[in-house]
C-alpha cells in the first residue's frame, strides 16, 4: 500500500513533469535552467511562475506607449536576463526584438511584438499554473 | 555564518535572479544580497567583509558601473568583482573592465562557469593582497624605494651572489636637513625626499648590480660595485642635482663611502662606518664626500671612552686648573692668568683639553665642567686672601651651555659669595662666536654681570663675521685677541696695520687688549709699538700647574697695564663724535685746522675742518686718506719738518710751530705756518692740534671755491 498522502505525491511529481514536457515542447529550455538551479524542480518552476508575473511586463508596455525608449529598455533588458535565467525561450526571443531596436532608441513599431511577447506569457501562465514562494 | 566559508555580495536588482545565484552559490558560499548598488556601497560600509562581489550592471538607483566607480578609489578596490551581463557588447564590457571589473559572467549563468570564475578571481584576490603587504613590508612609503630592512636583506644576497667582486656602501643625506625642514615646511621636506630618491633611482638604472634604499629621514644608502671614479662621479651629480633644487636655498649633501673588504660582515656594521664617513664631511668645510677609514672609528671609540670616564673624572677630581699668566706688557711683569683646564687620568695620564673638550661640548657636559673650574679657582683665590695675598683677577672660561643658562648671575654670585671674594677677582671670558648666536640676551647677560662686579673678557675677538657690530653694541671690559690673527695674509703689513688700528681703536674706548699666542720676540716688539696692554703665549710663560704659578708670582708686584690715556676723554669727544654741535664748533674755526695722532712711525690725521679741506681741495671732511693726501701736498723735506715739529710738541707736551712749503690744489706752492699744541694720548700715541696760517700770519687762500 502506498503511504498516505502517496497519491497526491504521485499525481504531484506526475503533474510536475507534465509541466515540464509542456514547457519543453513550447521551446523552453528546461533542461537549461534546472541544471542552473542544481536540478531543483520545484525551485525552477517557482522561479518561472515568478519571472511570468513580473511586473516589468506592465511596465515595458508602459514605456512603449508613452514612446519612452530609455525606460522601455531598462525594462525589456531586465526581462530578457530573467527569461534567460528561467530558460523560458520564446520569451526571450521576443524580447530580444525589442531590446535590440529600443537600445538604439527606437520604441515606434514595437507594439506589435510586445502583443506576441504578452500572449506567450499568457500561454506559459497556463502551463504552469499559479506562481509560488520559492523558499 | 559560518567562519570558514567566504561571503559574496550579490548585486541584483531581480528577485528571481539573486534566488538562482543564492541556489549557486549557497553551497560554497554564504551570501549577502543588495537590490541596488546603493544598497551595495551601504553593505561594503556596514564592514560586511566579503571576498567578492557579483554585481548586474542594469539596475534603478545606482547602476553597475556606477558601484564600479565607487570601489575603484576607495578601501575596497582590492575586492574582485565579477560583472554579470546579458550583452554581448564589447563597448560595455570594455568600459566595465576599464572601471575595474575582473571578470565577466553571461545570463543565463552557467552554475560550473561562474563557480569557478569566482573561485579564480578570489584566489588571484588574495595573493594581490599578500603581494600588497609583502610591498609595504619591503618598501618606504614616502618615496617608494625599498626600506631599510629590505636593503639590507637584497644587499646580503646581493653581495653573496657576487662574492668575487668588489663593493662599496655609499651613504647619503642631505647636510642640516632639520634646517630646511624647518624654514620651508615638513611637506617641502617630503617633495625634497622624494626628489632625492627619483636621483637615486636614476643612478641605480645606470649600474649593473646594485642595491638601495631610504635608510630614514633623509638618509639613503646603495650598495654598487667599488670604482672610485664611478662613485665620485656619483656623489658630484648628486651635490649638482641638490644644488639646482632650490634656488633660493643651497642644499648639500654629504655622502660617506665604506668600501666592503669582508663581504661577510654585518650590513649594519657596514651602514654604520659608512655613516661616519659621511659625519666627516659635516665637520669639515666644502666637503661632501668622505672615504671611511679606521682613524674615524677610534676616533668614535675614543669619544665613547671619554664620555664613559668623564663622571667619575668629576667626582674623583682628576680635572685640574693649570695657570697660564698674562704680562703687563709694560712692566713684563704677571699679572693675573687664565684658568685653563687639564685632566690627569689615572690609566690614561695627561689627556689634552683637545680631545676631551669638544666631546663634552657636543654631550653638555661642559657646563659643569665650567662650573668645576670657576669652584676651583675661587677656592684658591680664597686661599691667597688667607695667606695675605694680593692676588690679581684669574680669568675663568664660559661654555655656550652657560652663557645660555638663565641663572648663570646667580651662580656665579653665589660662588663668589661662598668663598668670600670680590667679583673683581673672577674675571669672565667668553668667546664672540657666542655673542653671535643671540646679541640682545647676551648684552643683558653682561650687563647684569658687570652690576654685579665681574670683569668681562671678549675671547677670540675678530674671529666672528661681526666683530664691530658686537663691540658697538656688547659692552665688554677686555679684548682678547689671538696672534693667529696675523697669520696667513700674503700681503706684507697689512695684517699688522689692521691689528695696530684695532688696539687703537680699543684704545680710544678704555678698553684693554690681551693678546694670546704670543711666541717670539719680534711679536712682542710689534705689540709695544702700538701700544698693547697684556700678553698670554708662550713667549713669557706657558700654562702651568698652580704649585709653578704661585712660585712665579710670590714676592713680585703685579700692576695692571695704564687703561686711560691723558685728556682722554675730552679728546675722544671731540674727535669722534659726529654731534652737531661739535661739529659746529671745529667747522667755525676758520683757520686750516686738524687733529694729528703722532707715533714712532709717523703720524696721521684724525680730523680735519672745512677750512683746511678747502684749502687743499678735498670734499669731504672725513676723508680717511687724509694722512696721504696730507703728504702729497708736501716736498719730502716738508714733511720732515712738519714732523719733526710734531714730535717737538708731542714730547715737551706743550707747543710747537715750523715753517714749510705746501703745494696747494691748483699746483701752486706757498709758504705755510703751522703752530702745534699738544693736546694728550692714547696709548703711546701722541695727539696734537694744528693750525695752518701763512708766513705772514694771514690766512691762506683757499685752493678753489666752495
Amino acid at each position: 500500500m502506498p503511504p498516505p498522502g502517496a497519491d497526491f505525491l504521485i499525481v504531484g511529481v506526475c503533474g510536475m513533469k507534465k509541466t515540464l514536457d509542456a514547457l519543453k515542447s513550447r521551446g523552453c529550455d528546461v533542461d537549461g535552467a534546472l541544471g542552473r538551479m542544481l536540478g531543483d524542480a520545484d525551485f525552477m518552476l517557482a522561479c518561472v511562475r515568478m519571472a511570468l508575473d513580473d511586473a516589468d511586463f506592465g511596465k515595458l508596455g508602459e514605456a512603449l506607449e508613452q514612446g519612452d525608449a530609455g525606460q522601455a529598455f531598462e525594462r525589456a533588458h531586465t526581462l530578457k536576463g530573467v527569461m534567460a535565467n528561467t530558460g523560458l525561450v520564446p520569451l526571450y526571443d521576443s524580447l530580444i526584438k525589442i531590446v535590440e531596436p529600443l537600445r538604439a532608441g527606437h520604441s515606434e513599431n514595437l507594439g506589435g511584438e510586445y502583443a506576441r511577447l504578452m500572449r506567450l506569457r499568457d500561454e506559459m501562465r497556463d502551463i504552469t499554473g499559479k506562481n509560488g514562494e520559492v523558499r | 555564518m559560518d567562519r570558514d566559508r567566504l561571503t559574496v555580495l550579490i548585486v541584483e536588482d531581480q528577485l528571481i535572479n539573486r534566488q538562482i545565484l543564492c541556489r549557486i552559490l549557497r553551497d560554497e558560499y554564504d551570501v549577502v544580497e543588495a537590490v541596488n548598488g546603493e544598497a551595495a556601497m551601504e553593505t561594503l560600509r556596514s564592514g560586511s567583509e566579503v571576498s567578492a562581489i557579483l554585481l548586474d550592471i542594469v539596475m534603478p538607483v545606482m547602476d553597475g558601473y556606477a558601484v564600479l566607480r565607487e570601489i575603484k578609489d576607495s578601501p575596497y578596490a582590492s575586492i574582485p568583482v565579477i560583472v554579470m551581463t546579458g550583452e554581448t557588447d564589447i563597448a560595455a564590457e570594455q568600459k566595465a573592465l576599464d572601471l575595474g571589473a575582473w571578470d565577466f559572467v553571461p545570463k543565463p549563468y552557467q552554475p560550473s562557469v561562474l563557480l569557478l570564475r569566482l573561485k579564480n578571481v578570489i584566489v588571484r584576490s588574495q595573493f594581490y593582497l599578500i603581494s600588497e603587504m609583502k610591498y609595504a613590508y619591503e618598501h618606504d612609503t614616502l618615496t617608494d624605494l625599498y626600506n631599510r630592512n629590505s636593503f639590507f636583506s637584497r644587499t646580503r644576497k646581493m653581495l653573496e651572489d657576487d662574492p668575487d667582486e668588489r663593493y662599496a656602501l655609499v651613504r647619503l643625506d642631505v647636510n642640516k636637513f632639520h634646517v630646511f625642514n624647518s624654514y620651508w615646511g615638513e611637506e617641502e621636506g617630503n617633495r625634497l625626499l622624494r626628489y632625492i630618491a627619483d636621483s637615486i633611482r636614476t643612478d641605480a638604472k645606470q649600474l649593473d648590480e646594485c642595491t638601495y634604499a631610504r635608510i630614514n629621514a633623509d638618509a639613503f644608502c646603495m650598495c654598487e660595485r667599488y670604482d672610485e671614479a664611478v662613485i665620485n662621479s656619483q656623489a658630484e651629480t648628486f651635490r649638482q642635482r641638490l644644488a639646482d633644487y632650490n634656488k633660493d636655498y643651497l642644499i648639500e649633501p654629504c655622502v660617506g663611502v665604506y668600501i666592503i673588504e669582508d663581504p661577510k660582515q654585518n650590513i649594519v656594521t657596514m651602514l654604520e662606518l659608512a655613516t661616519l664617513a659621511a659625519k666627516e664631511c659635516k665637520s669639515r668645510y666644502m666637503t661632501y664626500i668622505q672615504y671611511y677609514h679606521p682613524e674615524m672609528s677610534d676616533k668614535v671609540l675614543q669619544e665613547q671612552n671619554i664620555v664613559n670616564d668623564m663622571h667619575n673624572a668629576l667626582e674623583d677630581e682628576q680635572f685640574v686648573v693649570y695657570l697660564q699668566p698674562k704680562y703687563n706688557l709694560k712692566t713684563e711683569r704677571p699679572y693675573g692668568a687664565e684658568a685653563l683646564i687639564r685632566w690627569q687620568h689615572p690609566e690614561k695620564g695627561f689627556l689634552s683639553p683637545g680631545l676631551f673638550i669638544p666631546v663634552f661640548e657636543r654631550n653638555g657636559f661642559i657646563g659643569k665642567v665650567d662650573y668645576y673650574m670657576w669652584e676651583h679657582v675661587c677656592a684658591l683665590l680664597r686661599k691667597w686672601l688667607d695667606e695675605g695675598l694680593d692676588p690679581a683677577p684669574i680669568s675663568v672660561n664660559m661654555s655656550r651651555v652657560n652663557l645660555y643658562n638663565p641663572n648663570l648671575v646667580e651662580l656665579l654670585t653665589g660662588l663668589v659669595k661662598k668663598y668670600r671674594l670680590p667679583a673683581r677677582l673672577l674675571n669672565l671670558e667668553l668667546t664672540e662666536s657666542a655673542y653671535m648666536e643671540n646679541p640682545e640676551v647676551m648684552e643683558k647677560m653682561i650687563r647684569r654681570l658687570q652690576a654685579a662686579g665681574f670683569t668681562i673678557f671678549m675671547d677670540d675677538f675678530g674671529s666672528g663675521y661681526s666683530s664691530l657690530n658686537t663691540l658697538k653694541n656688547i659692552p665688554v671690559d677686555v679684548l682678547k685677541i689671538d696672534m693667529a690673527f696675523l697669520a696667513g695674509n700674503a700681503a706684507m703689513g697689512r695684517n699688522e696695520c689692521i691689528l695696530a688700528a684695532v688696539i687703537r681703536m680699543a684704545g680710544w674706548l678704555e678698553i684693554p687688549v690681551v693678546m694670546e699666542g704670543v711666541e717670539t720676540q719680534r711679536q712682542v716688539e710689534f705689540l709695544k709699538s702700538v701700544g698693547c696692554g697684556y700678553v698670554q703665549g708662550y713667549y713669557y710663560a706657558k700654562p702651568m700647574p698652580v704649585a709653578d704659578y704661585e712660585a712665579l708670582v710670590r714676592g713680585v708686584e703685579q700692576t695692571p697695564a695704564e687703561t686711560v690715556s691723558e685728556n682722554h676723554e675730552v679728546m675722544a669727544r671731540t674727535i669722534w663724535s659726529s654731534g652737531e654741535q661739535i661739529n659746529l664748533l671745529f667747522n667755525s674755526i676758520k683757520i686750516p685746522a686738524a687733529i694729528f695722532e703722532v707715533g714712532d712711525d709717523g703720524f696721521n690725521a684724525l680730523r680735519v675742518n672745512e677750512s683746511y679741506n678747502r684749502l687743499f681741495g678735498y670734499g669731504d671732511t672725513e676723508d680717511d686718506n687724509l694722512d696721504k693726501a696730507y703728504g702729497r701736498h708736501m716736498p719730502p723735506e716738508s714733511a720732515a719738518l712738519a714732523e719733526d715739529a710734531f714730535r717737538r710738541a708731542a714730547e715737551s707736551r706743550s707747543e710747537a710751530e715750523c715753517e714749510y712749503d705746501i703745494v696747494l690744489g691748483d699746483g701752486s706752492t706757498r709758504r705755510a705756518h703751522m703752530d702745534i699744541q699738544y693736546w694728550g694720548a692714547n696709548g703711546n700715541m701722541k695727539i696734537v692740534f694744528a693750525m695752518l696760517l701763512g708766513t705772514d700770519n694771514q690766512a691762506l687762500e683757499a685752493c678753489r671755491d666752495d
